[in-house]
């Protein structure tokens, strides 16, 4: 069909079959020589229909099959009941005002750590850095601290860094 | 020793002419992975020669029967795709020959060659523009859309179609080249031509 004689090696380079090389020599041909150009414009229009055709044809393929499993004959399942979502988010609203107003109940001083009254909470940097200094083991702390091993296990921890 | 290291290898990834060896020497797993590497090849092109999906699927199935007795015949293995294009070729005419006969108008009127070329780039391929092709390619003549489709779509060398198709090879490169220009001339008012 390109009256320049070079039909079939164009075809043969849209086809995929010539050499790395020798198709790119020859794409540069075309790119000078407008009858090649107008070859090639054709054939890899051509090419371009014939394979849309073939990628369709694998859709259409898929789809028959999801067709044959009656996947798409039933109806599309719908979302879940509004009262579902409802009751969902009541339930996560109980559980966080359960939480806040947990939270809010402070303790009064010493209360809940096994204070003596009257004694006043020490921090855990104090209580750190009294176990450092003294490096005594858990059960030589003064009664009443109520920690037990905790705030060793913070003082073992910042010594062995 | 060789025929163990060659049992060793998946049948999946085994050559094509390994496989049309091995079902030559009657090995059904064999067949069965050719079959399973060219069914869809095959059914897309009786779909094309034979235009009814129902038809296309039993001549598919014709054709693997008669491969499968004819695969014995086949020397060169390497080339089982022309190989199964050429029964399907004859399965799908069989098919022509025994219901109604559309009448082909497609004449042999020279075709101006030089129409202007579309943008291969800005192509719409959209639905409307499948349909046309596919009613163009539809519009030639049975055997000359046969030897486009095994050199376009299936992507045999001109030797093989002339096999397949029982033609010299100037007689295939002269009906494709035909089937081309026809195309061509169909399709031009769709796809937008710069000259």
């Amino acid at each position: 069909m390109s009256r320049c004689g070079k039909s079939e090696q164009l075809e043969a380079m849209v086809m995929g079959e010539l050499s790395g090389s020798r198709a790119s020599e020859l794409q540069a041909h075309a790119e000078r020589c407008a009858v090649c150009r107008h070859e090639l414009d054709w054939l890899q229009s051509e090419r371009r229909m014939f394979e849309h055709r073939r990628a369709r044809e694998q859709v259409q393929q898929l789809w028959e099959g999801l067709a044959a499993r009656r996947v798409v004959a039933a109806p599309i399942p719908q979302r879940r009941r509004d009262w579902n979502r409802w009751a969902l988010a009541a339930a996560a609203v109980v559980f966080l005002s359960i939480g806040l107003s947990s939270s809010q109940v402070r303790p009064q001083a010493g209360e809940g750590y096994g204070l003596a009254s009257g004694e006043a909470m020490m921090s855990l940097e104090e209580m750190s850095r009294d176990l450092r200094s003294t490096g005594r083991d858990c059960s030589e702390l003064r009664p009443g601290m109520g920690f037990a091993c905790g705030p060793y296990v913070v003082a073992s921890f910042a010594d062995g860094r | 020793m060789l025929r163990l290291l060659r049992k060793s290898v998946p049948i999946e990834q085994s050559s094509e002419e390994d496989l049309v060896r091995r079902a030559q020497e009657g090995e059904h797993e064999a067949f069965r992975t050719l079959f399973e590497r060219h069914v869809s090849g095959v059914r897309r092109f009786l779909g094309d020669l034979l235009k009814d999906s129902a038809a296309a699927d039993e001549a598919t199935q014709e054709t693997f029967v008669r491969a499968h007795a004819l695969l014995g015949r086949l020397k060169d293995r390497v080339r089982l795709q022309g190989f199964l294009l050429g029964i399907a070729r004859n399965v799908a005419f069989e098919h022509h020959r025994r219901g109604p006969t559309r009448e082909f108008i497609e004449d042999d009127t020279p075709i101006e060659a030089v129409l202007p070329a579309p943008d291969p780039e800005s192509l719409m391929l959209d639905r409307e523009l499948e349909m046309q092709f596919a009613e163009a390619l539809a519009s030639l003549k049975p055997e000359r859309r046969a030897a486009l489709l095994m050199r376009v779509d299936h992507g045999l060398p001109y030797e093989e179609i002339a096999e397949a198709m029982g033609w010299s090879l100037p007689t295939v490169k002269n009906e494709i080249h035909r089937a081309r220009l026809k195309l061509r001339q169909l399709m031009l008012p769709h796809v937008g031509g710069r000259s």
